[in-house]
């Protein structure tokens, strides 16, 4: 479980994460939501320990996250950050071994060429193996991009336990068409069926309640609402986050709130 | 499919490039301004090698083979392979393929102090024995290059991190710096010392002895093996610094063991040869063209690769306009300027 506490991050003198509490547990979607400039990101920069917070603390297995060596730790959590850009030309199956080779000193044996290409499969581009990746539309980049981080912490791979194992992705699916969205969505919901903790940043708030098993809101710094979609989701919070009016009714085929913009 | 002729085609490139380093290399002891026959040749070599020789050997031969011809290809190996490698690293640090090692500050840095060393006469002490006053251009040279370095990495690193962009800048300052300095001590010089001073700013390969090969040939060797081994560091770091962070690397103690190791290796290529340019930019990009951008192949290859083209570049600049020989210098920036246009272009037309 990674287990943030009362994390406060500040920069340039604005605040920009006010003591936040959060966990992500294994085996759980967790979705945060919140206007553009929130702190989504930050917060997703701190639980993956690539910036220390000002006060509080971040702990994977009850070890501050600085103390984890990087190799270690990248066996455990694989983070996807947004605007990824590349201007080599690498072939695809190249990037997504990429995610193995801090890991692995051959990271293109056949086994690990055996990981790249199931994790290509789950993110529906294996047939872009061989295509050079500076050749790739926006959206085959994050699907490609999407896999080099499954692949990183090995999630679909034959072994049983996939406990303590975490995704912490940042708008996995902000270029993606429709089919594309469900389907990594879907693909990160099988990832957590198999133990992984997910911490999944997302602006599509019906997408939220589809696939998220909780959903954070996330206003100026600070945790405004957490809870079971069912549980939490009311016009009067999203017109407090976001600042719109919606309705909200009960999806017409899932177990799940459906929104609708008014 | 496609894959399988990869895997085919890459061996046979790699022999390839090895094949024309062998032949580049021969060549360069073969051609110069004495003919000496490929049979005397593997005389001479025989003996060098402890062999017993029952042909005649011309000693002239000998001492032109040994001295002159074998050190120089050597310098030109070793010059042309670590000049190679350093782009390649830093193209991957900063992830731009235009990089150079002259934008960390090194040629610059080590261009000021040769021609302070030159211009101010100290090259020529009185009390020293010969041998130490040939060393001190080259080691006053190869300090000067790495502390440009230290400068521009102190004033780019904040807090224990350094910023790549900042960096960038920062070598463009002193570069300036540098050059001013240069054009001021340029100007007070004498009719003598701009003919020193103008033969090293041109850079050239005239001049070598073992001694001085011998000098640079483990810094040059050392770090560029090491460099070698840091190629899926500088992968991942293609990514961004973040992503590698994220993939598992140390990323501050990546960029600086690359910095330190491009530091010595250019330094010392540039203390002893003066400024060569355009190899450390045109031959990572020509490797990059044939084996795609995957740093495991691209620095190992840059080394063979640069070997090869600085090998043929001395063969060709002692030979044509000869009996007086081109300033090295002079003949890459020729060749590789038109290159360096041609890159710009193909990148615009691809941009659109």
């Amino acid at each position: 479980m990674i287990i943030a506490e009362q994390i406060c991050l500040n920069r340039n003198g604005t605040q920009i994460l006010d003591d936040i509490t959060l966990s992500v547990p294994s085996g759980k979607v967790i979705a945060v939501v919140g206007p553009n400039g929130a702190g989504k990101s930050s917060l997703l920069s701190i639980l993956s320990g690539s910036i220390p917070p000002d006060l509080g603390t971040v702990q994977l297995d009850g070890i501050e996250m600085q103390n984890w060596s990087p190799a270690i730790l990248s066996a455990r959590r694989a983070v996807l950050s947004q605007n990824i850009q590349l201007d080599f030309s690498f072939s695809c199956l190249e990037v997504v071994l990429l995610g193995r080779s801090a890991q692995n000193t051959n990271a293109s044996s056949n086994a690990e060429v055996k990981i790249a290409e199931i994790a290509l499969e789950k993110t529906d581009a294996v047939h872009l193996i061989n295509r050079n990746y500076s050749s790739l539309s926006g959206g085959e980049c994050q699907r490609v991009q999407l896999a080099r981080v499954l692949a990183q912490i090995n999630c679909f791979g034959s072994e049983i336990d996939h406990l303590n194992k975490f995704l912490l992705l940042d708008e996995p699916i902000s270029s993606l068409d429709l089919k594309h969205q469900q389907k990594l969505l879907s693909t990160v919901r099988s990832a957590a069926r198999r133990g992984v903790g997910v911490f999944v940043i997302i602006h599509d708030l019906n997408l939220a309640c589809m696939f998220a098993d909780e959903i954070y809101f996330l206003k100026r710094g600070a945790l405004i609402e957490k809870g079971a979609p069912k549980q939490v989701l009311c016009p009067a919070l999203v017109k407090d986050v976001f600042e719109v009016n919606v309705c909200i009714k009960p999806h017409p085929t899932r177990d799940c709130p459906h929104i609708t913009l008014l | 499919m496609s894959k399988d002729l990869t895997h085919f085609f890459k061996p046979c490139l790699i022999g390839f490039l090895i094949l024309i380093m062998v032949g580049a290399v021969g060549g360069s002891l073969v051609f110069g301004s004495v003919k000496i026959p490929i049979s005397q040749m593997f005389f001479i070599f025989g003996k060098a090698l402890g062999f017993e020789i029952v042909g005649d050997i011309v000693r002239r031969d000998e001492v032109i083979l040994l001295g002159i011809r074998l050190p120089r290809t050597i310098l030109c190996v070793l010059v042309g392979g670590g000049l190679a490698i350093s782009g390649a690293a830093l193209q991957g640090l900063f992830r731009n393929p235009l990089a150079d090692p002259s934008l960390i500050g090194v040629s610059s840095g080590a261009a000021l102090a040769a021609v302070s060393i030159i211009v101010l006469g100290v090259n020529e002490l009185a009390f020293l024995p010969d041998e130490l006053n040939y060393l001190i251009l080259p080691l006053g040279a190869f300090t000067g290059g790495l502390a440009a370095t230290f400068c521009v990495y102190t004033i780019s690193s904040y807090h224990g991190k350094t910023s790549i962009s900042t960096m960038l800048l920062t070598g463009i300052a002193i570069n300036a710096l540098a050059s001013a300095g240069l054009g001021f001590l340029i100007f007070s010089s004498d009719d003598q010392q701009l003919r020193d001073l103008n033969f090293w700013l041109l850079g050239s390969l005239a001049g070598v002895t073992w001694y001085k090969v011998m000098a640079i040939a483990p810094i040059v060797i050392g770090a560029s093996v090491f460099l070698v081994f840091l190629g899926r560091h500088l992968n991942a770091l293609l990514l961004g610094e973040r992503e590698a962070f994220h993939i598992g690397f140390y990323v501050e103690k990546t960029k600086i063991l690359v910095i330190v190791l491009v530091a010595l290796v250019t330094g010392a290529c540039v203390a002893l040869t003066g400024i060569i340019g355009f190899i450390g930019l045109v031959v990572p990009h020509l490797i990059r063209l044939i084996f795609g951008a995957n740093n495991k192949l691209v620095l190992p290859c840059s080394i063979i690769l640069g070997a090869c083209l600085l090998t043929i570049a001395d063969i060709i600049s002692r030979h044509i306009v000869w009996p007086a020989e081109l300033p090295i210098g002079i003949l890459t920036s020729c060749v590789g300027g038109p290159f360096f246009l041609w890159l710009i272009m193909r990148q615009k037309r691809n941009q659109v």
